[in-house]
């Protein structure tokens, strides 16, 4: 899929990442600091906004063709797919979206989605990750429904039928698979202690700060009534550096997701999680775990999965 | 402003109860609207949402307004690459037009009948604004097929939601 081979004739829907789809209007010649270049230009099918990309760099800022049908039934069945559950250090988790977000590619950012979607059974997002998953998801939305000629609400229920199973309550099998994992020391799990302030309230869905030991940058989400007046402080865009240098490493990460979990970096953070804060989340999610135990058998195999490699973990550092 | 328009009737304090969550959620205006300009429906089975809005229109309403239909009928459930997906509400965001069904609502106690109902077009109006579904059990963004959504029958936004309908709301204004 590389910019030698679109067709840039005017009315021909691109995808530039980060920005979304976009529709060609033409070439444009312009002079600016005294040197004569040629511009593609576009405006985004999103806000109407104008966007003038450099002919000679249009495969370096990886404008694309919008994903074909074959491509999108491809990224249904990965988002379908059972989870192997979110990387839970931030740091290398924030690098990886980034990197995603910036390639722009449709299956980065429905690993991005899906990613921050596990994530958010386990924990609130903080509001940067929020903000994130709300981007990555509206360029998912608008390209999926570029590429089948159908309404972006609609596209939106298909990724969401399939990430969210009727019948499947989320936040349930992140309890069952805590309580699977209950009987396991705290060292031997990937959870850092935002995680486990967020298992504690995995019942009750308290939306408060799960900030801890990570010092992870964010906020919880708090429910307005709806007579409530408005929060006083406003989220704000995430920015995300939309770095042109499209690296062969990030074409691999769009291949193959990158999970983080095993790295070096991940495993430190492992350390970190204080076995005293795991204790009061027990009898919560015991009684949630009973429920979930009789929900759909779809709902299982992204808990087993889950549990296996906590299982393999223990083996190993036994 | 929020125009609603009831395709069958509907108890006339419901209507008013409908219209004020939608402006409690929303801080924007709604007022029941006349059904003048639908177009024809099947004389029996489900309504095909999206055809249903692409036609469907209101007088009264100016090019910003967001239209919400309510409709007894059912919905045809959608084929959508990830599986034939409910339908109990839709909206077509460029149209600024949704419709919401009260066919399969526990209509025993007019109570919950409202809330669920309120929540299914608190739903579909967010949409219209631009906002995406929601990852919170208990904001009305959050997708409605998935049992959250109708057990936690409340109609409101989560602090994000809410903020960023506030935001396209002002957008729209300036
Ligand atoms: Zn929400």
């Amino acid at each position: 899929m590389t910019a030698g081979k679109l067709d840039f004739s005017k009315g021909t829907r691109v995808v530039y990442p980060n920005q979304g789809v976009c529709r060609v209007v033409g070439q444009v010649e312009m002079t600016i600091g005294g040197q004569k270049a040629t511009f593609l230009k576009l405006v985004r099918e999103n806000d109407d906004g104008t966007v003038m990309i450099p002919l000679a760099k249009l495969q370096d800022v990886g404008v694309r063709r919008v994903a074909d049908e074959k491509e999108i039934a491809q990224l249904f069945k990965q988002l379908s797919a059972p989870d192997l559950g979110p990387d839970l250090n931030w740091k290398t988790r924030h690098k990886s979206h980034g990197e995603r977000m910036a390639e722009g590619g449709v299956f980065a950012m429905a690993d991005v989605v899906k990613e921050l979607a596990a994530l958010s059974d386990l924990r609130p997002l903080p509001i940067k990750e929020r903000e994130l998953y709300d981007n990555a998801r509206h360029l998912l939305v608008s390209e999926i429904a570029a590429a089948l000629g159908i309404p972006e609400t609609s596209a939106e229920d298909a990724i969401d039928f399939a990430l969210f199973p009727p019948g499947v309550e989320r936040k349930k099998l992140a309890a069952l698979l805590l309580e699977e994992l209950a009987g396991l020391d705290d060292g031997d799990l990937d959870l850092d202690e935002a995680l486990l302030e967020g298992a504690d309230t995995l019942d009750g869905l308290d939306d408060g700060d799960g900030d801890g030991a990570s010092a992870e940058e964010g906020e919880g989400e708090d429910l307005a009534e709806v007579d409530d007046e408005a929060p006083k402080s406003k989220p704000k865009s995430s920015k995300l550096s939309a770095k042109p240098e499209a690296s062969a490493k990030k074409a691999a990460a769009s291949k193959k997701p990158s999970k983080s979990k095993s790295t070096p970096k991940a495993k430190a953070a492992a350390t970190e999680t204080k076995p005293a804060k795991k204790a009061p989340a027990k009898p919560a999610k015991k009684a949630v775990a009973k429920e979930a135990s009789t929900t759909s058998a779809a709902a299982k195999p992204a808990a087993a999965t889950k549990a296996k490699k906590a299982a393999s973990k223990k083996e190993k550092s036994s | 402003m929020i125009r609603l328009v009831t395709i069958e009737e509907l108890p006339p304090a419901q209507t008013a109860r409908l219209c004020a969550c939608l402006y409690q959620a929303y801080g924007i205006g709604c007022e029941p609207s006349p059904a003048d300009l639908l177009p024809r429906l099947p004389a029996k089975g489900p309504i095909d949402a999206v055809a249903f809005l692409e036609q469907a229109d209101c007088a009264e309403a100016l090019d910003d307004d967001k239209v919400v239909f309510v409709t007894s009928r059912p919905l045809a459930a959608r084929d959508l690459p990830s599986g034939k997906v409910p339908t109990q509400s839709m909206a077509l965001v460029p149209q600024g037009r949704a419709i919401v069904t009260t066919h399969g609502l526990p209509n025993g106690d007019p109570d919950r009948f409202l809330k669920r109902l309120a929540k299914l077009a608190v739903h579909e109006v967010g949409r219209l604004w631009g906002l995406h579904h929601c990852l919170d059990v208990r904001c009305a963004l959050y997708p409605p097929w998935s049992p959250p959504f109708t057990t936690a029958e409340q109609p409101q936004l989560c602090a994000f939601c809410r903020d960023k309908s506030d935001e396209k709301i002002r957008m729209a204004k300036s």
